[in-house]
């Protein structure tokens, strides 16, 4: 599937790279990836895209329970979301929430706010801005639902819930989830060291 | 010959003094059985000092705060010692093989089955790093400069090139036991611990070849040396340690796989849990691979899997036992240490000794700073120099160079000056570092391990971020840890937890840990909420007395402070009376739901009875509330809702509530 021929023109690399924080060499890393995965190119400008079947056709990420959330993730952005395809900007977009955070050239892409945002949008499945108990036991479902008696996950979702939703209303705030999630290390976790 | 006052006689395993019986006719009543008694009783008396020794300290509260525990052992060692001296009773030191096979293991063993495995892994990079090349760089250095300088005439004993190598092989090897003693009292942040101790731990699989491979070629002599020699000496490195680590796997396996079938005979499972590691040690020693990187495997591998196999009662009693023994043997060795300042054979020459002090502190900072130099540009989580700073600082050295010099072939004419360096590096080691690590900590604001209990919400997002990192290091294409991780994580799952575990069935995600810490958080919040109860009960009677008696009242301001705080907190006692009932309907309803194949836990009775079986049987809440009163009076548990300065140190007690 590798139609390396194609490159990205000179201006949109540089384009790229001041907007999304990533090197150059970053960012062509990750074009190959994206041309390997493509396999449709827009009649009209020449470019490729990606749709949900080309995510899904990822082998790996087929075990992974979270998968489809996940693809989901990237047609977040609401133009993405109509259009269904995820062009290579939309591409390293999302992939730049990911970046390992430098503390001396802060940028929005990678703060810590947006990789914490971008691990909310997953759980928000029907984009609401918040979560409720329900979003909330459908994913622990697909994470640990095979094994576990419902009434288990429905207990282990309703004390999570309840620990971290603060204020009691039932929904889950971006604001609460920051909260929770104060004491972990984010800026490690959701950080890959081969994206510079 | 007359008989002798037993007030302080030493352990002496082969020199104890026998007594004579005296002969007189006729039967005795009484007669002295020393010799049949004398080496246990000389043992036990040992841990009764230390043992008491330790409560001395944490009773003298202002001076434990700024002298850490183990200076002040070595003191008392040091006391014990020249009473001993003066009084020329049999005094002994700390025999090396007393040290190596029954001092270090347990210590060594606990810090493996406590060891945070995912925290290991995320550092495994530069924990191998420092243990392999930083060790490496501190021998050749220091050993380098303490010749370049011995060829002016500097010191007063001479030395070959390979002594003194043998010498800086072990003078810098950071000591695990050295570290666990000072930087648990710090509490300092997991991952500087990590670092630190990781390294210590590892870097035995390097000094133990170093120090072998140029004592053998000391005794050879550098004459008979082919290059043949030198490469085998590089060889051994990685038999060595990787070795000792297939030797601790595969010992690990024997404890999950016997611990498997105990469950007729529940009661003999702790015994393979101590034996199996122990025998893993032996067994590492005897083939002389590293004995510490193997017990230390065995420790990491084995926690998950025999966590299935053998009841939470008999777990914790295994984690107990554990942290007793390492305990008690850290306290015994500090103390020999001391002891053995008085009794060994010493050669003063300060020249050498504030050489190998300088060299020790100058190399390990630089060795540190160029390291983590270059770890930086590979790594997501940078060392700041704030954590170069205390990564250097921890350097610590301890019993396991000492128990190495003393065993330094006597034909070296310069043993005793060797031996007089190491302890002088040690003494400084954990007399100043160990004094001046807390307040240089505090100063520079190093982040503190958090001392928190582990929320279900932080359980539950851990584990979905690990999928989703892995997920989207599968878009993006690159194998990375987190992919290596869930392939491993699957594959323990489907794979190795069958064989290893009972009950388990194949599954592809592992959720056990998901639920293990629900129900201990569950449980843990019933018991607080019982016990806020019991408070609030109390603190109601004591208050009512508080008015009728001004003498009380300083007494019962504290309690009556915490009933205030209790009913300002916005939750009123009927709120909280609801919510325990409900967690504790809940719990019921799900153990009474709950399918048989997926209990792992065995249930039923096993050496006490099990604190949730009490609840089901019962099931009313005034058992509840008493059985939980009890253990409200149970000072083990009291002591965990307290900041508490001695015994169970708040990271014990984070390892022991670790899931």
């Amino acid at each position: 599937m590798g139609q390396t021929t194609s490159q990205i023109p000179e201006h949109e690399l540089e384009h790229l790279s001041i907007e999304s924080g990533l090197s150059r060499g970053g960012i062509l890393k990750l074009y190959s990836r994206f041309i390997s995965l493509a396999t449709h190119r827009d009649k009209t400008t020449n470019e490729y895209f990606l749709t949900k079947g080309d995510f899904q056709s990822i082998a790996e990420l087929k075990q992974n329970p979270l998968g489809d959330r996940i693809i989901d993730a990237f047609f977040a952005d609401a133009e993405v979301l109509e259009r269904r395809k995820v062009y290579f900007k939309d591409f390293v977009k999302v992939l730049s929430h990911f970046r390992p955070i430098n503390k001396n050239k802060p940028h929005p892409w990678n703060s810590r706010e947006a990789k914490l945002r971008f691990a909310f949008t997953m759980y928000d499945l029907n984009k609401s801005g918040t979560i409720t108990k329900d979003e909330f036991q459908d994913i622990l479902e697909m994470m640990i639902g095979a094994n576990v008696p419902k009434e288990q996950v429905n207990s282990i979702a309703d004390r999570t819930m309840r620990e971290a939703d603060r204020d009691g209303d039932g929904y889950i705030t971006f604001q609460e989830f920051c909260n929770a999630m104060e004491k972990t290390d984010i800026e490690q976790k959701m950080s890959f060291r081969f994206l510079t | 010959m007359s008989s002798r006052l037993f007030v302080f006689i030493l352990i002496c395993y082969a020199t104890a003094d026998k007594i004579e019986e005296s002969d007189s006719d006729g039967y005795k009543l009484f007669t002295w059985k020393w010799e049949e008694v004398d080496q246990v009783y000389l043992i036990t008396v040992w841990l009764l000092i230390a043992a008491l020794a330790k409560i001395l300290f944490n009773l003298m509260k202002p001076i434990s705060k700024w002298l850490p525990d183990s200076s002040l052992l070595i003191i008392i060692g040091l006391a014990l010692g020249w009473v001993l001296h003066q009084t020329t009773l049999i005094g002994t030191s700390l025999d090396s093989h007393t040290f190596f096979l029954y001092l270090l293991p347990p210590i060594i063993f606990d810090a493996g089955y406590f060891m945070p495995n995912r925290a290991l892994f995320e550092n495994l990079d530069s924990i191998l790093v420092f243990s392999v090349f930083g060790t490496l760089w501190n021998t050749f250095a220091i050993g380098g400069s303490l010749l370049l300088m011995s060829h002016y005439d500097l010191f007063t004993m001479s030395f070959t090139t390979f002594e003194i190598f043998i010498f800086s092989s072990l003078i810098s090897a950071v000591d695990p036991v050295a570290v666990i003693a000072i930087f648990e009292e710090i509490h300092v942040n997991e991952f500087l611990f990590i670092n630190v101790f990781g390294e210590a731990l590892f870097n035995d699989g390097v000094t133990v070849v170093l120090y072998q491979m140029f004592k053998s070629f000391a005794l050879i002599g550098s004459e008979n040396l082919s290059t043949l020699d030198y490469v085998k000496g590089g060889l051994s490195f990685f038999i060595v340690a990787l070795g000792g680590a297939v030797i601790g796997v595969v010992f690990a396996v024997a404890v999950s796989l016997t611990t498997k079938y105990t469950y007729d005979v529940r009661i003999l499972a702790p015994v393979f849990i101590f034996v199996l590691p122990y025998m893993a040690y032996l067994t590492a020693e005897m083939l002389s691979l590293s004995s510490i990187i193997g017990i230390a495997v065995c420790g990491m591998l084995m926690k998950q899997y025999i966590k299935g196999n053998i009841t939470p009662a008999a777990a914790n009693s295994v984690k107990y036992f554990i942290k007793m023994l390492a305990q008690s043997s850290e306290t015994v060795i500090f103390m020999f240490l001391g002891l053995s300042t008085i009794t060994s054979q010493h050669h003063f020459d300060l020249n050498f000794i504030i050489a190998t002090l300088f060299f020790c502190l100058l190399y390990r900072a630089i060795g540190i700073i160029v390291q983590c130099f270059i770890l930086n540009r590979f790594r997501a989580k940078k060392f700041e120099v704030v954590d170069q700073f205390v990564l250097s600082y921890g350097g610590l050295r301890g019993a396991i160079a000492y128990g190495l010099v003393v065993s330094i072939p006597a034909s070296i004419t310069a043993k005793p000056m060797f031996v007089t360096a190491t302890i002088a590096v040690i003494y400084f080691t954990v007399f100043l570092q160990g004094i001046t690590v807390r307040p240089l900590v505090n100063w520079l604001k190093v982040k503190k391990r958090e001392e928190r209990d582990a929320t279900m919400v932080e359980s539950v997002y851990n584990k979905y971020l690990d999928y989703m990192m892995s997920g989207v290091e599968d878009i993006a294409g690159k194998k990375g840890p987190y992919t290596l991780i869930e392939n491993f994580e699957r594959f323990n799952a489907k794979r190795i937890k069958p064989i290893l575990m009972r009950h388990q069935k194949k599954e592809s995600f592992d959720a056990s840990k998901i639920i293990r810490a629900y129900e201990k958080i569950t449980l843990e919040d019933a018991i607080r909420l019982a016990s806020i109860k019991t408070t609030i009960q109390s603190g109601r009677l004591e208050s009512t007395v508080a008015v009728h008696s001004s003498s009380n009242q300083k007494t019962v301001t504290p309690r009556h402070l915490q009933l205030e705080k209790f009913m300002n907190s916005g939750e009123n006692i009927d709120s909280l009376y609801s919510l325990f009932s409900d967690l504790l309907d809940r719990k019921l309803l799900e153990m009474n739901t709950k399918s048989p194949a997926s209990e792992v836990k065995g249930g039923g009775e096993d050496i006490q009875d099990d604190y949730m079986t009490e609840v089901k049987s019962r099931s009313n809440l005034a058992a509840m509330f008493r059985s939980a009163e009890q253990l409200d009076s149970d000072p083990a548990y009291n002591r965990q809702r307290r900041q508490s300065a001695g015994d169970l140190d708040a990271k014990k007690k984070n390892d022991f509530l670790r899931v």
